[in-house]
Formats: C-alpha cells, structure tokens, sequence
C-alpha cells in the first residue's frame, strides 16, 4: 500500500444487519464529498457501496448473525477506490446471485453501470470482496 | 429519513404516498402495506404510487415495485408510479425498468395516465 493510499484510508465494520446499511451511506457520502467529485458521482458512489453491502448481507445473514462486513475507502492516483469485504460469505458465485433473487441481479448491474471499475470474487469458503472505483475530476 | 407510508383512497384509484429512503432494511414494510391495499381491492383497483420524498431506493426496493407491478396486473388493475426526483428517474432508466412501468411526474398526470388506460 502506497504512502498516499494509507494517508488516506478509512476503514468501518459494520454488523452484516440491514440496519447498518444507512451508516455506510453517510461514511461513503461523506467520505467521497471530501475530494474533487461532483453530487451526482457522490450519489453514485452511495448507491454502489450500499449495493455491495447488500449483496453480503442477504448472502446468508439470519436475524441472529454476529458477522461483520468489513467497508475500506482510500485515495489511490485519480481515484478513489471502495472495498466490501465479506469474510463469511457463502460461496455463492456472481452468476448465482444474479439468478437467486431479481433484484440481486438489479444491484449487480447498478454497481457496474454507476462506477468506472469494478472487480468483484466470490468463492466457496474465500468470502467475497467487491472493488469499485470512481475517477475523480481532472484538476 | 424513516420510511412513512400514507395510504388514501380516491375516487376511483387508491393513492400511496411514500416518504424517506427505501432499503433492504424497510422494503417488505413497503411490500406489506401495498400488499394490504391489493388485499382490499381484488378485483382490480387502480393504484398511483407517489414517491414524494423518495430520496433513495435500493435494488430491493426497487424488486419489490416489480413484484406490486406483477400482482396488480394479475388483478387486472393500473398501476402508475410518480418520481419527483432526477436520481430516482436514473435509477429505474439504468434497471430498464421506466420500460415496464408507466412513470409521471405528478400525481395529476398519474391519474390522466390512468385514465387513458
């Protein structure tokens, strides 16, 4: 990790309860306002983040889940860079999730089409971790 | 935002007007209210549903619209739906979803839409 990526990473981990979700939206929103972005892209951003988490959490979580999902924003060249990270996923892969539920296939294709990169594993007893990046604006 | 959900019947449709921000924690209390309303109108109500202040949606908010718009079409009912706001209009334009559904942007033109049919 690059000095200016750590100088700028934040790390949250929330419990994998939908309750959360609106907590990484403010972390996400707050964070991204903090560089040369505009509103729209900001709103963007949230969407995908709170997407990603969700993904994690109807994976498998019941009511009485302890797991966590672990959120990284950094700061990385001309871009800012967001990781969900799921350390208990089930293994479901991404071709499953589309097919599982409609509107898992909805947040796919919402991440995808709202950041400029997205890289995203999901593997039996590997967990899941889903990488979006969003350009800032040239200076 | 918490989700407020204020149901009214009108002359000829029932109007739902939603109020916050629509996620997979509170989207089935959504699915649950609409899904009363249909209970009470089994023969094929009309339905707006106004997204007054609708300031997010997720992607499970947004398969539940397609599960209400399923049901109201197998009671042979109308459904429109009003989205005030640009980020939610890009949301259901992204999903493909303004395809599927007839969209306004008042309520006044939710009710003309239903009138036409």
């Amino acid at each position: 990790m690059s000095r200016s990526t750590k100088n700028s990473l934040v790390e949250v981990r929330i419990p994998k309860k939908p309750e959360f979700l609106r907590v990484v939206r403010l972390l996400v929103s707050g964070y991204a306002s903090r560089w040369p972005i505009s509103i729209d892209e900001v709103e963007n951003i949230k969407v995908a983040v709170s997407e990603a988490c969700n993904t994690a959490i109807q994976d498998s979580c019941e009511e009485e889940c302890e797991e966590q999902i672990a959120i990284k924003c950094w700061h990385e060249g001309n871009q800012l860079v967001f990781e969900i990270k799921d350390k208990s996923h089930k293994g479901k892969s991404q071709d499953d999730i589309g097919e599982l539920h409609e509107e898992r296939g909805l947040g796919m294709l919402l991440i995808k089409t709202l950041m400029d990169e997205v890289d995203s594993k999901f593997g039996p007893n590997k967990g899941a971790k889903i990488t979006m990046k969003k350009n800032l604006r040239s200076a | 935002m918490d989700l407020m959900i204020d149901v009214k019947k009108e002359k000829g449709y029932t109007l739902i007007s939603v109020n916050g921000e629509i996620d997979l924690y509170n989207a089935k209390e959504l699915k649950d209210r609409v899904g009363y309303v249909c209970d009470d109108s089994p023969d094929g109500g009309d339905l707006i549903i106004d997204f007054k202040d609708v300031d997010y949606i997720d992607s499970t908010g947004l398969g539940i619209m397609i599960g209400i718009k399923r049901r109201i079409a197998e009671s042979n009912g109308g459904l429109v739906l009003v989205l005030h706001s640009d980020r939610i209009n890009k949301l259901f334009d992204i999903t493909g979803l303004k395809n599927i559904f007839t969209i306004t942007r008042s309520v006044d033109d939710a009710v003309a839409a239903l009138k036409k049919g």
